[in-house]
């Protein structure tokens, strides 16, 4: 009897070992799965980006050279130096700075408010706005040029960075529509019971708001902060067309950069300008930064904790 | 709006007569070229963005894994969005003319890489490995890789939303037995689907107004270099209406099927 019994507990010993082990290995083959797909993804979007970094560092002699289009035989920071002057780098920076960092707080402060309540009062036409919303996404920029132009003719706002951060504080702006509709979408989500509690507790609604749906609502913010961030840092077309030169930005330094800087033939048989490939890489290397101190804090921002529904 | 409805007489001064619905008409009966590059644009584009959310879909969850590297991974993934400027790209194309200053924004950019860095890649080195096999082989890389270069901002938008999930539900699950596969079918697929549906809707509109969209590039020829300005607007209205009739139906499609927690 008792023999029988350790040998059922060794049993189910190793039997627990070996659902274990088969757990285990199943984890290593997921693991080399996800990492395969994902660097076979990642090589796609890399490609351009690291034969611009390595082609805009070569000398020369290497970029005539069949041999070498991926190697470095040394770094030439020649093709940087010119790129910073041609840029005009920092002044173009702080510029950058400024309206970019300045319409995102404007998309997500008035975008939000829009969205929340988009998504939770059923005002008398609401569908109607919200329509126009989407409208508002559905028609290109490129319409809107005209118009907008003509506008801040007559309230003499050209050329000023008013023209960029203002209708961002507005909810309009650069795609404010999409954002908008993030912000609703996600709201929608949410579950009633913590606004309702916070009323009965006598909060106000702009209160319940501010205090309690925007500190759930993190990660939205975060979405639309580095969408905001990175299209109004890429625009080339509302810049372009309301700032004056001298506010101009990077894109639009960038796409302004003298041709004659240098030419090579490179062996593969195009044209580069290795200084208009280093502005390149200048010009896309803060929001890169930028963005790696963001994605950290797509974490788990929600605590469903305590919520009876 | 004016333009559609009215008929240039003199392109100097832009002196315009009220012509009602004549330029609709024309559109609806005449004109061959709209109605077919219309259909072509919409087959070509409904099953391109189906394949992009499913496809975002699939990287954010990826993403969302714990795991060594996922910073990096990330940031990668965000690269298309960053690069696919038209400053940027005409850099990288080693090509000073700005293509389009007024095109689709990043969109017109992005279709361009693809098909330039499916020339510099894909095409030569499909070829030399496969043989006869390499082209029908590109043809379909280069679809892959272009609808990887459209998903970009759909992966943030993604991401975001997995982050919103309760883990508590996937606790639940667990305690209850299910596996990974009926926690995605059962708790991540209905709790993302109110941005599924916002992911769609935004695709399609990218592709829509896509500068190197058929329809696009029709209206604006006729615009620009034949100079029929009334009649290209008429077409541009109609273009609209008929976009936003799709996205409506899209949204009314999605409505029943969008689960919304609370």
């Amino acid at each position: 009897m008792n023999r029988i019994k350790t040998k059922q507990r060794m049993k189910w010993a190793s039997d627990a070992q070996a659902t274990k082990l088969r757990k285990k290995i199943g984890h290593i083959v997921i693991s080399v799965i996800v990492y395969a797909l994902l660097i076979e993804f990642v090589f796609i979007f890399l490609y351009p980006y690291l034969n611009m970094f390595i082609k805009s560092l070569q000398f020369e002699e290497d970029l005539q050279d069949v041999n070498r289009t991926w190697v470095l035989t040394g770094l030439n920071f020649y093709n940087y130096a010119q790129a910073i002057k041609g840029l005009d780098y920092w002044k173009t920076l702080l510029n950058n700075i400024l309206i970019v960092g300045l319409s995102t707080v404007g998309h997500v402060f008035s975008c939000s408010l829009a969205g929340y309540g988009l998504s939770r009062f059923k005002f008398p036409g609401h569908r109607l706005m919200f329509g126009i919303v989407l409208l508002s996404i559905i028609i290109p920029e490129v319409l809107l040029i005209m118009p907008m132009n003509i506008q801040f003719l007559k309230w003499g706002w050209m050329g000023s960075m008013a023209t960029i951060i203002v209708p961002s504080f507005l909810g309009f702006g650069l795609r404010g529509g999409l954002y908008i509709y993030i912000f609703r979408q996600f709201f929608r989500g949410l579950p009633r019971s913590y606004e309702e509690s916070a009323k009965l507790e006598g909060c106000s609604q702009l209160g319940v708001f501010y205090r309690i749906m925007l500190p759930i609502g993190k990660t939205s913010i975060l979405v639309v902060a580095t969408l905001s961030i990175i299209w109004h840092w890429n625009d080339y077309l509302e810049p372009r067309s309301f700032l004056s030169s001298a506010n101009w930005m990077l894109a639009q330094k960038l796409d302004a950069l003298p041709s004659y800087l240098y030419w090579a033939q490179s062996a593969t048989g195009e044209t580069v300008s290795p200084v208009q490939l280093a502005a390149a890489a200048l010009v896309t290397l803060p929001i890169l930064i930028v963005f790696a101190f963001i994605q950290k804090n797509f974490v788990k921002g929600i605590e469903f904790s305590g919520l009876a529904n | 709006m004016q333009l559609a409805f009215g008929n240039v007489i003199d392109k100097r001064t832009f002196e315009i007569t009220f012509a009602g619905l004549d330029n609709f008409r024309t559109v609806l009966t005449s004109d061959t070229g709209f109605v077919s590059r219309l259909t072509d644009t919409l087959i070509e584009s409904l099953p391109d963005a189906v394949l992009v959310v499913v496809f975002s879909l699939f990287v954010a969850i990826l993403l969302n894994r714990k795991m060594p590297g996922r910073a990096f991974f990330r940031l990668a993934f965000l690269l298309p969005v960053i690069i696919g400027t038209g400053a940027v790209m005409t850099a990288l194309q080693g090509n000073n003319a700005y293509a389009g200053g007024s095109g689709g924004g990043i969109g017109a950019a992005v279709t361009e890489t693809a098909t330039t860095f499916k020339d510099m890649v894909f095409d030569q080195q499909l070829t030399a490995v496969l043989g006869p096999l390499g082209e029908p082989m590109a043809a379909v890389v280069n679809r892959v890789s272009s609808v990887m270069w459209l998903s970009g901002i759909q992966i943030i938008i993604f991401t975001g939303a997995l982050q919103t999930i309760p883990e508590q539900l996937y606790e639940a699950a667990y305690c209850d037995g299910a596996t990974e596969w009926e926690k995605f079918w059962k708790i991540t697929l209905p709790l993302t689907t109110p941005n599924i549906a916002l992911n769609l809707i935004y695709t399609i509109i990218d592709y829509f107004s896509n500068a190197n969209n058929e329809v696009v590039t029709y209206i604006s020829e006729l615009f620009n270099t034949e100079l029929q300005f009334s009649y290209a607007s008429a077409l541009a209205w109609l273009y609209f209406a008929i976009m936003g009739i799709i996205i409506a139906l899209i949204m009314i499609f999605m409505k029943r099927r969008t689960f919304y927690m609370g």
